[in-house]
């Protein structure tokens, strides 16, 4: 609990300490960037630590952690200036409404993440020990780059930025870096949380900028952009509830089961017929959450299905894994704030450069310079999209101020460059250490997303914005630019195909490389990759479809009929209420660019697969579509006027009626209310059914009387709730799975490494001990298989030493291929099996080591041989199941 | 052109003030270098003096305690030569420096004021011993002393200097911001914000050039000294490496038992206390706006030690020189008090000086019976009627004569009194074989004269084939880590929990003296050092025992010294 509020107070002295910044550089945002003064602020810090630490002018302890704060602290006191308090407390009373808005959600986003992950705070499974192995390294390390904790002697090879971000915090606030792990998940949470409720309130503010005061319900509605970011999720949950009801079941004679239904969607974990009549969906011994990140799902010619991963924000902080996609959350929302500002005219100003004279603001663009840079240090994948988009707003604003040409596209052109110059030249040392992974482009012939497998996916995301694109074209009576945006997606889809099927057409004809694509997209024996590829596809054009339809309709809301045409430069005079639009359309269009790639070509890895570039692409899509949605879903709730008495009862109704489900569905473990969820037997024989059900016919009823009425957007509304509904079956009922229940107060810690002190209290001591040990090598067992995703390498991860060798496949991930690696997989074993002192003592000096681990690990692993260690090092930790022993390496 | 006081026709002693300072200063210089690498090293010094060795060889260290100090004594290290005395050195000279403060002052505190003032920053036992100690204690008082002056003679250059000196004397620099903030927020609490705004309007940041080069001198001195003049570059991180050591999360912090400022405060600060509280009493009764903001602010740094007794030494110079600043208001007044009758006031102030002796006699007695062969009770009686009879004298004088001789003659007797117990604890500072004063002002181990053993280290190489510079030192134990200050000068010093088993050190420094199997093969002498004084154990009786004898009963202990048995050829000297 203490540490829970010295972290809460170290982000509102970080919010509160980097306002002035934030409101000199978001001048054009209704809320003055408010909601990204934590983020802005926490990149600021970060980044001068980091820098000054890289460059060896700051330690990385403590001080140099505070130093680079003091420096923050200057330069805001230097912006606030003379009379700047008195300036600050005028706006503070102004906006007293949305600081208590944002303060609030902020809290409140905080306090219920940390709840959820002291109820399962283990860092145990999937890859938070790879993170937690990086958090202590950064501790331990004097100065930047930090040390590999799982390849000794080597700094560590990956986008880090996030995790020295958490160090940096945990230390601060003095924490345990296992209990700073799991808060660092919540803290992310309210961050993103508090920066998606100003984007939103900052677009629908914008469209009332000239009237003196803000509607009130733009404070509430702002609300929906963190839900639908962060809470409502895919619809795997509903079906999976629907599948394990036993719905779309018909029964044969001899009362076997059978469905077509569930055998067309192909989803991986509920297809088959294996309904338990029962509204609780249970798998893998209780692990019922994890389906809904393995919706997509790739074939290879052949019929082999590979898998592919599309977390989506709710699934990934579920999960807690501290990934960069989860880390650079609140920054990429920072970036797209910055669009915003951008486009809205924030950033105009005139900044001279050596000969050149720019129309920019110089704080705003070293602002994005540092924004995007810290973005490709926190998850490389995300910086092209948020640099395109920024590019993008300025380029609109050019647009605006001078007209249509094809300079515009050239300053697009300069501007992605230059930004991304500069801000790879600001993180350059991250640069200098870092070994991609990435190898290339690959033509994704036989990889495709099934339409059905995207609607599961995007679904409550693409009923509002389709429903919203499509009411912006028929309200707007001017002409739209149908046919060019018609012309324009065919091109795009053209081009895709024609880049993708050239170069396995040109790569065929390459004997390896040719070999590497069949081996990969898996044809038959005797088929064609080419032609069949293009016919698995026509067969399955769901995916292809809809995102024709959104890339076409948003093409068409952004051109006006000759505006493209027109290559003669003329300024636009354009009313705000547009310029928001366009930005909503912006963030659809990109979405769906980052959702179309994937279709035709993706990044070669070590897997070959689609896999991350799914995942990656995938999760930004649904952060900027969130924000679309949620827009679109707010100007339905604004433009259907004053709600009706009815039209407040019904999504009361169906409130209570969710919260009722969830209460009676998720008591299944309860004697009391067992007869309302097993062995319920056909759909209709017990209450709850009705219950459910019940829900989405309120809701489709509404919108149907809403139609029926003439109030459309109401209808629409109506539309995008029930989709929402649908949307928030799995965070409900699949965090009562991923928590086991309703957990016990007692039971309640932020540890994460509780259950490993639990289940191996003596190797935790050793790693206890080892943390009041100077900095130096260790051994490990390292697993035959690897170790990924095991309880290998577990005593570095806690203490924060580097270990020889850790997770082999992760290492091997980080670093693009295991040449780095050499032999010391086979050393170790050496060092631990070996009866000759002399052999065992080569190992020692050839990697430095200085603490040999022996515990049970390295019992069950090799044939061990301890007797060496005993009677030549001395013993420096000693309890029944685990040792550590001394060695001093010659320097 | 000092001025000239005349009273009643005849010139005062103290009239020409700047050369009375001048001596004090390098009388106060003098007895500072005096003797100053002799005295015994304390754990903290040399882990100081360690760092600074370590950045003056290009070695990387972590974020130093006071990084003015190891800024300025690496430097010296570089461009001389690490020495025991230049670890000092910086310290000492700062400390001195004190004593010329006064000058800037005495035109408004008047020269009788300024001459008390600055023979009390000369040698003062607290400033006097902080400033022999190898660490940045002294530099926060020096530096916002400074600082004041300049920002008083409107010297933008020297006030942005000051205060980087100060900022990065350590964490104190951050509790005075406290102090400070809750001793102004108790005065304008109190309604003075009338009298404060005289002050304000003539502030000097009110202009921008001023503000300005101060601010940019400001920020150049943190980075040179902080950086130790470039010889350190990721020193930077000591800007807030103060306020870093305020952190609860500091690994680092100790624990200091209350004991600790109770007893520095009771030995070292009690007869300045005294002093001080007559003018603090009349300061708030007379509503004397100067006086009553020092008592204020000299109240809060007591506690602040109190509070942040783990932070290092620092605050209690801060609380001297408030303290001095009252304290020398009364010395003023019974120096220029006249007494009615000057031969009886000059017989009772011989009978005072007597009764006084007595009562430290039997003070000693009192805290000390065994020695004196007395029980307490009979003591405790010698010392009361001791007592006693000196306020009995004070009243015949003032009956017999007026209370004017008594006090000029009784009073007189009482205070010097006073500040020769102060003085004595000055000069114990300059004994190098009395580790009293790195006692009292170490919270860790004092070791033996780094000196005694630099001499048998060197008897040792005149005798074998050791070469200081070419040879390998191990010690063994991290507790002992801080001997490395000892062996500067060969040539590889390492802390190690296991011997390196290819090369086995020269030297080799254990704890226990079986505590390596590979020190068989070596020849061993056993070392001991003060120690440290167990704080923690400390009852009340035996805080004013030991304070009134001056004599601490540490918890002395032992090392183990060993040289490697080829490079030895005789017995050990």
């Amino acid at each position: 609990m203490v540490d829970l509020l010295k972290w809460y107070a170290l982000a509102m002295i970080l919010g509160w300490l980097n306002l002035p910044l934030t409101r000199r550089l978001f001048k054009a945002l209704p809320s003055r960037g408010f909601a990204l003064s934590r983020p802005i602020g926490l990149l600021l810090w970060g980044y001068s630590f980091w820098l000054l630490t890289s460059l060896k002018l700051l330690n990385n302890d403590l001080a140099g952690q505070l130093t680079a704060l003091l420096l923050l602290a200057v330069l805001n006191l230097a912006l606030l200036g003379r009379g700047g308090i008195k300036e600050l407390a005028d706006w503070v009373r102004r906006n007293r409404k949305l600081i208590l808005c944002v303060e609030g959600l902020f809290l409140f986003a905080f306090a219920l993440w940390a709840f959820v992950r002291a109820a399962n705070p283990a860092i145990l499974g999937t890859e938070k020990p790879m993170e937690m192995a990086f958090i202590n390294a950064i501790l331990r390390s004097p100065s930047f780059p930090p040390n590999d904790p799982w390849l000794s002697g080597y700094a560590i090879s990956y986008y880090y930025f996030g995790y020295v971000l958490a160090a940096m915090l945990i230390r601060v606030t003095g924490s345990l870096s296992a209990v700073g792990y799991n808060l660092v998940a919540a803290l992310w949470f309210a961050l993103t949380a508090a920066a998606a409720y100003g984007l939103l309130f900052d677009l629908l503010a914008a469209r009332h900028k000239n009237s003196a005061k803000k509607p009130v319900w733009i404070y509430t509605l702002s609300l929906l952009a963190p839900a639908l970011l962060l809470i409502v999720s895919n619809w795997h949950g509903i079906l999976d509830v629907m599948h394990a009801r036993g719905l779309f079941y018909t029964t044969a004679a001899d009362g076997a089961f059978s469905s077509t239904f569930w055998d067309w969607l192909k989803l991986k974990e509920i297809s088959g017929v294996n309904p338990d009549f029962s509204w609780f969906p249970l798998r893998w011994g209780g692990v019922q959450w994890w389906g809904a990140s393995r919706v997509v799902q790739d074939f290879q010619l052949n019929g082999n299905a590979l898998e592919v991963i599309d977390e989506f924000p709710f699934f990934s902080y579920l999960l807690s894994d501290i990934h960069p996609h989860v880390l650079g959350m609140p920054f990429v929302l920072a970036a797209v704030g910055q669009a915003l500002n951008a486009i809205l005219g924030g950033w105009e100003g005139k900044t001279r450069i050596w000969r050149w004279a720019l129309p920019w603001s110089l704080p705003e663009m070293l602002l994005a310079v540092l924004s995007l840079g810290g973005i490709a240090f926190l998850n490389t994948w995300d910086f092209p999209f948020y640099l395109a988009l920024i590019a993008a707003a300025l380029v609109y604003r050019r647009w605006l101020a001078y007209g249509w040409s094809g300079k515009r596209i050239i300053e697009f052109l300069l501007l992605c460059f230059g930004m991304a110059v500069l801000a790879i030249a600001a993180y350059l040392p991250f640069y200098l250490s870092f070994s991609s992974q990435a190898g290339g482009i690959l033509p994704s012939l036989a990889f495709f997303t099934l339409g059905r497998h995207f609607w599961i996916m995007f679904g409550p995301l693409l009923v509002p914005i389709l429903l919203g694109l499509g009411w912006q074209l028929q309200r707007n009576k001017e002409k739209h630019g149908f046919l060019t945006a018609f012309w324009i997606t065919c091109a795009l889809f053209a081009a895709l195909f024609v880049f993708s099927w050239g170069i396995a057409f040109m790569s065929t004809r390459l004997p390896e490389l040719g070999q590497f694509i069949l081996s990969l997209q898996g044809p038959a024996v005797g088929q064609n990759l080419l032609s069949g590829a293009l016919i698995a596809r026509l067969k399955a054009p769901g995916t292809g479809i809809t995102l024709f339809l959104l890339l076409f309709l948003g093409l068409s809301a952004l051109i006006k009929p000759g505006s493209s045409s027109s290559m003669e430069e003329s300024p636009v005079r354009e009313l705000p209420e547009r310029t928001v639009d366009v930005f909503v359309i912006f963030l659809v269009l990109l979405g769906g660019l980052l959702t179309l790639a994937p279709e035709f070509v993706y990044l070669r890895d070590q897997f070959g697969t689609r896999m991350n570039t799914i995942f990656k692409f995938y999760f930004q899509a649904w952060i900027l579509w969130s924000a679309a949605g949620a827009y679109f879903t707010a100007r339905f709730f604004e433009a259907r006027g004053s709600a009706r008495a009815w039209e407040r009862l019904i999504p009361a109704l169906m409130l209570l009626l969710g919260t009722a489900a969830a209460f009676l569905g998720l008591y299944r473990a309860d004697d009391t209310f067992l007869r309302f969820n097993q062995n319920l037997g056909a759909f209709g024989s017990a209450p709850l059914d009705f219950i459910i059900a019940g829900i989405f016919v309120l809701g489709f009823l509404w919108a149907f009387v809403e139609l029926l009425t003439g109030r459309k957007t109401a209808a629409l509304a109506a539309l995008c709730v029930c989709a929402f509904a649908a949307g928030l079956v799995y965070p409900v009922v699949s965090t009562w799975n991923k928590l086991g229940g309703s957990p016990s107060l007692e039971q309640l810690t932020l540890d994460g490494s509780q259950f490993y002190r639990d289940t191996w209290p003596d190797q935790m001591q050793a790693v206890d001990w080892l943390q009041q040990q100077p900095l130096g090598v260790m051994v490990e067992a390292v697993a035959d298989t690897g170790g990924s995703y095991t309880t290998y390498a577990s005593v570095s991860t806690f203490s924060g030493m580097p270990t020889v060798l850790g997770w082999i496949g992760h290492v091997a991930q980080w670093r693009g291929g295991y040449e780095e690696m050499g032999t010391r997989q086979e050393d170790v074993r050496v060092l631990y099996s070996t009866h000759d002192w002399d052999e065992a003592r080569a190992v020692l000096d050839k990697y430095n080591i200085a603490y040999v681990y022996v515990g049970e690990l390295e019992a069950r692993t090799y044939a061990l041989d301890e007797t060496k260690f005993a009677e030549h090092l001395s013993l420096g930790y000693d309890s029944a199941n685990a040792r550590v022993y001394l060695y001093a390496p010659e320097k | 052109m000092p001025e000239e006081i005349f009273v009643g026709g005849s010139k005062r002693w103290y009239a020409d003030a700047r050369l009375i300072i001048l001596a004090i200063f390098f009388a106060g210089l003098c007895l500072r270098l005096n003797q100053l690498g002799s005295v015994p090293f304390s754990s903290e010094e040399a882990q100081n003096a360690c760092s600074a060795f370590s950045v003056a060889k290009g070695v990387p260290v972590g974020t130093a305690a006071s990084p003015a100090y190891e800024g300025l004594t690496s430097l010296t290290f570089f461009l001389l030569r690490a020495s025991s005395f230049f670890a000092r050195l910086w310290p000492a000279l700062a400390g001195s420096s004190l004593a010329l403060a006064p000058l800037f002052f005495r035109r408004r505190v008047g020269s009788l004021q300024a001459v008390l003032l600055a023979a009390a920053f000369a040698f003062d036992p607290v400033l006097f011993t902080l400033s022999r100690l190898a660490g940045g204690a002294i530099f926060l008082i020096v530096g916002l002393i400074w600082a004041l002056i300049f920002f008083v003679a409107r010297k933008p250059v020297g006030l942005g200097i000051a205060l980087a000196l100060a900022w990065l004397s350590g964490p104190w620099f951050w509790i005075i911001l406290l102090v400070s903030g809750v001793g102004f927020g108790l005065f304008l609490l109190a309604g003075k914000q009338a009298d404060l705004s005289g002050l304000t309007n003539a502030c000097p940041f009110r202009t921008k050039a001023f503000r300005e080069t101060a601010a940019v001198s400001f920020a150049v001195s943190l980075f040179l000294l902080a950086s130790a003049f470039l010889l350190n570059p990721a020193g930077l991180s000591g800007i807030a490496g103060g306020l870093a050591r305020l952190w609860p999360s500091s690994h680092e912090m100790t624990k200091t038992a209350l004991t600790l400022p109770i007893y520095r405060l009771i030995a070292y600060s009690l007869p300045v206390l005294i002093l001080a509280f007559p003018a603090s009493l009349s300061a708030w009764r007379e509503k004397e706006r100067w006086g009553q903001l020092v008592s204020l602010l000299a109240g809060i740094t007591l506690l602040a030690i109190l509070l942040f007794r783990n932070q290092g030494t620092a605050g209690y110079a801060l609380l001297q020189f408030l303290l001095w600043l009252q304290a020398v208001r009364t010395l003023e007044k019974q120096v220029q008090l006249e007494a009615g009758r000057r031969d009886i006031a000059l017989g009772a102030f011989l009978l005072g000086m007597a009764l006084c002796g007595y009562l430290a006699l039997s003070a000693k007695n009192l805290v000390n019976p065994t020695q004196a062969g007395l029980t307490f009770g009979p003591g405790a009686i010698a010392f009361v009627l001791g007592l006693l009879l000196l306020v009995f004298v004070f009243f015949l004088v003032m009956m017999g004569w007026s209370l004017q001789t008594a006090r000029k003659g009784i009073l007189s007797a009482v205070v010097l009194s006073l500040l020769a117990f102060s003085l004595s604890l000055t000069f114990l500072a300059l004994k190098p074989s009395d580790p009293y004063s790195a006692l009292v002002w170490s919270e860790s181990n004092v070791w033996v004269n780094a000196d005694a053993q630099s001499l048998l280290l060197r008897e040792i190489e005149k005798s074998g084939k050791l070469e200081a510079q070419v040879s390998r030192v191990v010690i063994t134990d991290p507790q002992l880590a801080d001997l490395r200050w000892d062996f500067r000068d060969y040539g590889r010093v390492e802390v190690l929990s296991v011997l390196p088993e290819n090369y086995p050190p020269e030297i080799l420094i254990t704890a226990a003296p079986d505590q390596q199997k590979a020190a068989d093969s070596y020849r061993g002498i056993q070392m001991f050092s003060p120690g440290r004084v167990p704080w923690e154990k400390f009852t009340p009786v035996e805080i004013l025992r030991a304070a009134v004898s001056k004599s601490l009963p540490a918890e002395s202990f032992s090392y183990y010294l060993w040289i490697r048995q080829d490079l030895m050829t005789g017995a050990l000297p």
